[in-house]
Parts: structure tokens; C-alpha cells; sequence
């Protein structure tokens, strides 16, 4: 089941990082939620539709996708935890790399609950961006 | 083995917390390294000794604890990934409660290296003066 769990979370990442909403849906479960933890301008919870709302305007953020570039990904039980570096650019040509520990929860083979720990310093320089482009306050990822 | 990682992974958070050198020097591996990851002040790569060494640091910087309260622990081979979110004072009496996510690497039973994720907004912003101001 853990591995199992783990192509789900990969696949959803992945997802994410192509703003690709029609493949991050069947990942996710009908009352999933995201966090995004810490005191940033991003922080707070998302519902499902927010989670995948905002993940279908993300290459207008990151143009050409977060390229996530896996540090470790482990399972146990019904959690999966993706450590991983983005190696991303704004759509203002800057770079963007931030630093993630993503925890899911998974049930059935879904995912009910993502809790999203980066750099929140750095994620706060993404708000004038976001703002610009007209993007909702609470990005995808941040 | 992953059982017994997890109780040396939160072993350290706990003499962490306690700002319990002894303790932390008991799980570390000869060639332990702590990498706080981000952008704030605090990020960066720390050897053994300065993680022993900073450890008593924080019974000054945080009197009564961190006071973790632990979210999920997942394991899988030599890794332990505890969430946690601290629950401490700082000195100058605010409270100082930050989210955590610790990645621990564990060879024969030590912790070999330990990612850090934390807030580094709150980190800096609460955290860094006293620090920097020397305590």
C-alpha cells in the first residue's frame, strides 16, 4: 500500500509542477485539503477545489513547471512524506527555488490531507507576483 | 529497525527541546551533520559539534522548552520524518511557536544527518534578534 501510496504522491507533485489539473484530480480525494504551514502570505488552508483551482494557474506563474528534483520520499502507513527541491522560474524571469517537506495522508489510495512546509521567507516574495499576475492569495505552491 | 529510529529521533527532539546537550550527543552519530533548510538566517549546514554545542543555547533562549507536540512520525528504512509544532516561550517572554518538519538519517542506530523545514519567517522574525543580540 505505501508504495502504492507513494506513485499516488508523486504523480500529484507532478502534476502540480505541469499546472495539470485533469491529472492531480483522480489523486486527490472528495474532502481533501491542503496547509500550507508557517506564517507566510500563503499560509492557511485550502479545500480541494482552492488545491486544484490554483494548481491549474500555476505554469502562469512558473511557466516552465516547479521541476521538482526529489530529495527522499517515504511511506508508512497512510502517510508519504516528499522532500524535494523546485528548480522553477517566475514568469518575471526570476528564479524560484524553494525547498518542500510535503506530508499527505492518504485513504484508499487518495489524498486527504497535504501539509506544506518550504521556505516561508522566500514564498513571501512570490506574493507581489502572485498579485500581479491576478492569481488567488494562497498559490499552489508556494 | 525503524521503531527503534523513531525513538532516537524523538530523542532528540526531546533533548532538544530540553536543551539537553548530553541527550543530543547520545543520538548523534561521529559525523552528524544538521542542515536548517530556507533562506533565513538560520539556514545552513551545522556540524556535530555546533549542534552539541548550540543545544544548551537554548535553555537561555527558551526557558521552560520547546514543549513538542508531535503530529506524524513515518519511517521507512534508515529515515524518520517527525512533524511537530513547538510550543515554547522565548526569553523576552513571547510566545514562539513554530511548525516543523525534521527528515533524520540514521546509520546503526545514530542520526547521521537531519534536514530541518520550519517556518524561517517566523524563525527570523522572532527568533533571530535575541539571538544575534547574544542572549
Amino acid at each position: 500500500m505505501s508504495e502504492q501510496n507513494k506513485k499516488v504522491v508523486i504523480e500529484f507533485i507532478e502534476a502540480m509542477s505541469a499546472g495539470d489539473v485533469a491529472r492531480a484530480t483522480p489523486c486527490v480525494a472528495p474532502n481533501a485539503k491542503a496547509v500550507a504551514m508557517g506564517k507566510s502570505k500563503m499560509s492557511g488552508e485550502r479545500s480541494r477545489d482552492q488545491m486544484l483551482g490554483t494548481l491549474g494557474s500555476f505554469t502562469q506563474l512558473m511557466p516552465t513547471g516547479l521541476n521538482p528534483k526529489f530529495i527522499a520520499v517515504m511511506a508508512e502507513g497512510d502517510h508519504v512524506v516528499a522532500e524535494f527541491e523546485g528548480n522553477a522560474k517566475l514568469a518575471n524571469g526570476e528564479p524560484y527555488c524553494n525547498e518542500y517537506a510535503m506530508v499527505f495522508t492518504l485513504k484508499d489510495g487518495k489524498i486527504t490531507l497535504l501539509n506544506e512546509y518550504f521556505c516561508t521567507k522566500l514564498a513571501d516574495t512570490l506574493y507581489p507576483v502572485v498579485q500581479q499576475l491576478g492569481l488567488a492569495a494562497k498559490a499552489s505552491v508556494s | 529497525m525503524s521503531e527503534q529510529n523513531k525513538k532516537v529521533a524523538i530523542a532528540f527532539i526531546e533533548a532538544m527541546g530540553k536543551g539537553d546537550s548530553v541527550g543530543i550527543d547520545a543520538v548523534l552519530g561521529p559525523n552528524a551533520v544538521a542542515v536548517a533548510k530556507g533562506t533565513s538566517k538560520f539556514a545552513g549546514t551545522r556540524e556535530r559539534d555546533r549542534v552539541v554545542g548550540s543545544t544548551g543555547d537554548f535553555k537561555t533562549l527558551v526557558p521552560n522548552g520547546f514543549n513538542p507536540v508531535y503530529n506524524t512520525v513515518t519511517a521507512e528504512g534508515d529515515r524518520v520524518v517527525v512533524e511537530w509544532e513547538g510550543r515554547a516561550t522565548l526569553k523576552n517572554g513571547k510566545p514562539y511557536h513554530n511548525q516543523y518538519v525534521m527528515v533524520f538519517t540514521l546509520k546503526d542506530g545514530k542520526i547521521a544527518q537531519l534536514n530541518e523545514y520550519f517556518c524561517s519567517k517566523l524563525a527570523e522574525e522572532a527568533l533571530f534578534p535575541l539571538v544575534a543580540s547574544g542572549f
